[in-house]
């Protein structure tokens, strides 16, 4: 009795201390966790700043609409997958403010992570809980690459959360599991379409693999087969594309939306971890391994044969991995860190980020940021563009254009290729008086981008600018559904009943005395003609008296520049802006003639400089590319330089 | 009984609890009682129904009262049957179908009347005075036509896109009720175009539909009896023979381009275009010289109830270059123009000239015969072949019996025009309405209206497409345009379309055109990832 006793208190406190060890482990997993998602959710609000993402860009092309009211609603309900898309375009909209965006997707990658680790766990594979990292790493990857996925993985999440629902209710009979798959085949088939999938597709692998119920895993294959079908098909009409695909990554709505492809595998990888994981695992277990014993023994029966294979220095690292949880809790934790990082460091694009913070900072009018963004991207048109237009806006352009990489194509974005990308053109070309123009290129956007807020603004805009008021109402009463935009729309819609030509508004009225009135095609497809078309419509159009200068002195056709600099006493300007003097100059120098200018300017401000760079120039024999890193060091931000090699914003 | 059920039948029963509290809080509605401060002139109501003549079997006319006040009633009666009374807090008017259907089915070619009575927002203050808490407001009358309209309207719904969309779709519009559902869009065969929807007689065993795709080409897709099969080319503008055996369609080398001053903002032109037919039984496609000029630009061609004339649109083709939009664009105007045609002998006859634009001064499109084969309505703008861009684009209308008398086509502008675009009308199939497009109230969106047609010609003041919400129209984004009236449903399901035009099988089309300008043995140009589109 008492040798029992002993037995039995030796027992307990054998018990005990398993308990305790298990309570330190789930408390450091939680913390380690806990620090994880703490540092992935600092990262996307305060690093990838995700309400650049919200903003779009003009890049990302899939980024859901969401518009308050059932009518909304209802357009949502009458497909299979409607109603998690219908949750992603509304959590989608807190991406307008970073912060909560990054709530949003760390709530999102720590609920997969759950999924995945409660998945593991009931199948008895601990070792595997790990990969419940996994999800919030590629997430790490996809929004470090400005991409967005996120209904997709929503219809994930809602997959794995079933997959869970069936593995926690389904540990009894047979007929009972067939219900509750069938029943939940059903409701997740609805709700988040093609998404459904998956769900079928672990489910089958864990009764053929893990429960050895082959009947029954051939059973939900097919029901994975058919319950798209029937449902999709034949109860909701879908197309049969569609009824297999909706919100599955390789959906052709999705396919078709995305601009950057490389983030396709990456969601790839999302949707076949867990499956494939399971496969493995159950292959493994089913193949690799004899008896059918409870995993914890077969494990210690491999560790015994690992044990008599590993020489002694694996093996004391290996006890010491084992033996000593705080060790193994740092090794993993530093391993994940590892991979979070190197993921983040492999994917982070710093120079998409600056395309999207140029675009964005253009659209808030922040032109201090927005070019103290642009200098970190070693250009293409969609940053020249907002750089010429926050020059302006700062009253520098004509001081420090080439400072930035500066090409034609870029400068008013005319080329037949930026035909579709006019995201980055309409603000520009509203504030120019190309209304007309700007109104094409919010079409082509809402037809490219969907009825987005900024779009609808635009329109809203353009419309009343115009004189359109019956249709700047409609775009105004659409823009009063939007979560975050509501308020302009219907203080303008409130103006507009007391003033429905809006003559009290000063910037309509201004924006309407800028409008070209001119309406030709030459006007569309011609910069100069644009231009010399606002001019002739109000000669005090000041940006469009500076883009045409600067578009002469981009095609070097400084005559007709030069032609043009006696408007800059009409303007108002104070004095010759740097670039055109130095202008001045090269039109003297080739020509022989010298620039006059009415009124008294003083003398020109570029002359030092001018002066240093023909001597340079002349120093090395005039060799236009002996002379070039020299150049470049001193006056890669001059027009000089430009006009000598034709590219600019070189210098250190 | 678990806890868990417990704690649901103890919910349950709050909310009963609570709903029934809120419905006697709430109180009831009661019909005001005078004495009435008499306004002496009709309430604003959106959208403005007043005075239309309108089928008995049209969807309730849900509007809402744009007169301030804290409370609304309208009571809506005719000669016989039970009035409708409907109170409201918010102004919006939303009529019980069941009742509403009841009562203009009962009252044919009577009036229907709404009495609209509004609580005077200061109602508190004013309570003691003489003239008491209701305003009330001269009736809104309507008439209801003894005549049917069709039972469905078939359109094209899209955004007024420029030359890039996401989502376009036929859609047929229950006109009884609010159910509006897809007769097939883009999304069935992976993005695309589709467009030049048309049913023979005004019903849908033979329609056409034209599908541009990216992926799976273009196409025709014909619905003939209760199957659908693909032609290997596309349709433009189509009109059935009333026989059935006959299209006839336009091929359009659509150029758009952009204004830069200009409320609307959009224009095309045809840099070439031509007419073709289709036989159905045979699968041939066909043109003769008469519709297919090229020094002409042929389109919207139009069938006689008869099937002895085809109508069509022709005019000069002054340019070579066919890659260029011309400098006088804005000087091309169509001739209204048609053709015998013997169906039997598949044989034409001469050419003759309904209406030139040297005599109008205007271009003549699209037009249309009533199927009772009195009347011709038509569009007429300044230029061009695309009335929907242009805001001067109105409808006129040739009383073509009084033509037949004393040999010649008369023309007048019709009444219910606006100062926006005019465009895409189309007949009942008892000739007694019309329903066309029109910009009116925005001049960018494009709504489907109805109109009366009487026996004399008279064309009465358009109604708007009633939709459920009384609202949906300020700030619904979509054009609807290409209005159908049809008698049935279309009977073909969605994706059994769809599934004919991914299919492979198609009708080969042995035709030497297959772009508007003839070249033979010359490749179709590809089409672009982003193709031009109109609405």
């Amino acid at each position: 009795m008492a040798g029992s006793h002993r037995k039995s208190s030796r027992g307990g406190a054998l018990v005990q201390e398993t308990a305790d060890a298990d309570l330190g482990r789930d408390r450091d997993a939680v913390i380690g966790a806990s620090i994880f998602f703490l540092a992935f959710y600092l990262y996307l609000w305060l690093y990838v700043d995700l309400r650049l993402i919200y903003h779009g860009g003009g890049i990302i092309a899939n980024f859901p609409v969401f518009f308050r009211g059932w009518a909304f609603f209802e357009s949502f309900t009458s497909y299979p997958g409607g109603l998690v898309e219908y949750a992603g375009a509304f959590l989608a909209q807190l991406f307008y403010y970073s912060w909560a965006g990054a709530l949003i997707v760390t709530l999102l990658a720590w609920s997969i992570g759950l999924c995945i680790g409660y998945f593991f766990r009931v199948a008895r594979a601990p070792g595997l809980r790990g990969l419940r990292f996994i999800p919030a790493i590629l997430l790490l990857v996809i929004y470090s690459r400005y991409t967005y996925r996120f209904t997709s993985i929503l219809a994930l999440l809602a997959a794995l959360s079933c997959v869970c629902l069936y593995l926690k209710v389904t540990a009894g009979r047979k007929l009972s599991c067939i219900i509750v798959f069938g029943v939940l085949s059903a409701i997740l088939y609805y709700i988040a379409g093609g998404g459904y999938l998956l769900f079928a597709a672990i489910c089958a692998i864990y009764e053929i693999l893990m429960r050895r119920r082959w009947p029954m895993g051939i059973l939900y294959l097919l029901s994975g087969a058919a319950v798209p079908y029937v449902e999709g098909v034949l109860i909701f009409g879908v197309s049969i594309i569609n009824a297999y695909s909706e919100l599955l990554p390789f959906s052709w709505k999705i396919v078709d939306r995305v601009t950057h492809e490389e983030t396709f595998d990456v969601v790839y990888v999302l949707y076949l971890l867990v499956p494939l994981a399971a496969l493995g695992l159950g292959l493994r277990r089913r193949f690799l391994t004899t008896g059918a014993g409870p995993a914890e023994h077969r494990g210690s029966r491999a560790k015994r044969r690992s044990k008599a294979k590993h020489p002694k220095l694996l093996t004391r690292i290996r006890l010491l991995y084992t033996g000593k949880p705080k060790f193994r809790w740092i090794v993993q934790s530093l391993v994940l860190l590892a991979v979070a990082g190197g993921a983040v460091f492999a994917s982070y694009s710093g120079k998409r980020k600056i395309e999207f913070e140029v675009v964005y900072y253009g659209s808030a009018k922040m032109w201090g940021r927005l070019l103290r963004s642009a200098r970190g991207h070693p250009g293409n048109h969609r940053v020249t563009n907002a750089v010429n237009r926050a020059l302006y806006h700062t009253g520098r352009l004509g001081y420090d254009m080439f400072s930035y990489p500066q090409h034609p194509e870029g400068f008013l974005l005319t080329a037949e290729r930026f035909k579709v990308a006019s995201w980055d053109r309409f603000e520009m070309r509203i504030e120019l008086g190309l209304v007309s123009m700007a109104e094409n290129d919010l079409a082509e956007c809402m037809g490219m981008f969907g009825k987005r807020p900024a779009i609808l603004k635009g329109l809203a805009w353009v419309n009343m600018v115009k004189g359109s008021i019956g249709s700047a109402r409609i775009y105004l009463g659409a823009l009063g559904k939007t979560l975050f935009d509501a308020g302009w729309a219907n203080e303008y819609l409130d103006r507009l009943e007391s003033d429905p030509s809006l003559s009290t508004d000063k910037e309509i009225q201004r924006l309407r005395s800028l409008c070209v009135a001119k309406d030709h095609s030459t006007v569309f497809s011609d910069n100069e003609q644009a231009m010399l078309a606002l001019l002739e419509k109000n000669s005090t159009n000041r940006m469009a008296f500076e883009y045409m200068m600067s578009w002469y002195l981009l095609t070097k056709q400084l005559e007709k520049f030069v032609g043009n600099v006696k408007k800059l006493n009409d303007l108002g300007y104070s004095e010759v802006p740097g670039l055109y003097d130095e202008a001045f100059f090269i039109y003297a120098y080739s020509t022989g003639k010298s620039v006059e200018l009415e009124g008294d300017w003083g003398s020109p401000k570029a002359g030092p400089r001018i002066e240093d760079f023909t001597r340079i120039f002349k120093n090395y024999g005039r060799n236009k590319d002996a002379a070039f890193a020299e150049l470049a060091k001193k006056y890669g931000d001059s027009y000089l330089f430009y006009n000598l090699y034709e590219f600019s914003g070189v210098k250190n | 009984m678990s806890k868990h059920y417990r704690y649901l039948l103890t919910l349950v029963a709050l909310l009963c609890i609570g709903a029934l509290v809120y419905a006697l809080c709430r109180g009831k509605d009661e019909a005001p009682s005078g004495p009435f401060h008499s306004v002496g002139r009709a309430a604003k109501i959106h959208p403005d129904y007043s005075g239309a003549v309108i089928p008995a079997n049209i969807a309730p006319l849900n509007f809402s009262v744009e007169e301030a006040g804290a409370g609304y009633y309208v009571k809506i009666y005719s000669k016989q049957g039970p009035q409708i009374e409907l109170h409201s807090r918010s102004g919006n008017i939303l009529i019980p179908q069941n009742s509403w259907s009841k009562l203009l089915k009962t009252n044919r070619g009577q009036e229907v009347r709404f009495d609209i009575f509004v609580k005077r927002a200061d109602s508190g203050a004013s309570s003691q005075s003489e003239e008491g808490l209701w305003s009330r407001f001269d009736s809104v009358v309507n008439r209801i036509a003894r005549e049917d309209i069709d039972g469905f309207l078939v359109y094209r719904r899209i955004d007024p896109v420029h030359s890039t969309w996401k989502k376009m779709g036929i859609y047929q519009r229950d006109l009884q009720g609010f159910d509006e559902s897809v007769v097939l869009d883009n999304g069935y065969y992976g993005g695309g175009c589709l467009n030049c929807h048309a049913f023979c007689n005004n019903r849908t065993d033979k329609m056409l539909i034209g599908i541009r795709s990216p992926k799976y080409g273009s196409s025709a897709l014909l619905v003939d009896g209760g199957a659908a099969s693909k032609i290997g080319t596309k349709f433009g503008y189509t009109s059935w023979h009333p026989s059935g055996r006959v299209a006839a369609y336009s091929i359009n080398h659509v150029s758009q381009f952009f204004h830069t001053a200009r409320d609307e903002v959009r224009d095309v032109v045809d840099l070439d275009s031509l007419l073709a037919y289709y036989l159905v039984e045979t699968g041939e496609v066909k043109t003769t010289p008469a519709i297919a000029k090229k020094e002409r630009l042929e389109t919207y061609p139009a069938w006689s109830p008869d099937g002895r004339y085809l109508y069509f649109c022709s005019a000069p083709k002054r340019w070579t270059d066919n890659a260029a939009i011309p400098d006088n664009y804005d000087q091309i105007k169509y001739d209204l123009v048609r053709i015998s045609y013997d169906v039997q002998s598949d044989t034409w006859g001469e050419l003759e000239t309904v209406l030139s634009a040297q005599d109008t001064g205007l271009s003549i499109l699209l037009p249309r015969i009533s199927p009772d084969g009195r009347r011709l309505l038509f569009c007429m703008c300044d230029y061009g072949c695309f009335p929907v861009y242009q805001s001067g684009s109105d409808l006129y209308m040739i009383d073509l019996t009084a033509a037949k008398k004393n040999g010649r086509y008369e023309y007048r502008r019709l009444g219910i025009n606006s100062d926006e675009s005019e465009s895409w009308h189309s007949f009942s199939s008892n000739s007694r309405w019309i329903a066309f497009s029109s910009k009116r109230k925005n001049g960018v969106f494009t709504r489907s209206y109805i109109s009366y047609l009487d026996q004399e010609g008279r064309v009465c003041k358009p109604l708007l497409l009633p939709q459920k919400d009384p609202s949906y129209y300020n700030s619904c984004l979509w054009t609807y345009s290409v209005p159908e009236l049809v008698v049935e449903r279309v009977k073909l399901r969605k994706e059994g379309l769809g599934r004919v035009v991914r299919g492979p099988a198609k009708t080969p089309v042995d035709f030497p055109v297959t772009r508007a300008t003839p070249k033979a043995g010359a490749a179709s140009p590809p089409e672009s990832s982003y193709l031009t589109e109109r609405e």
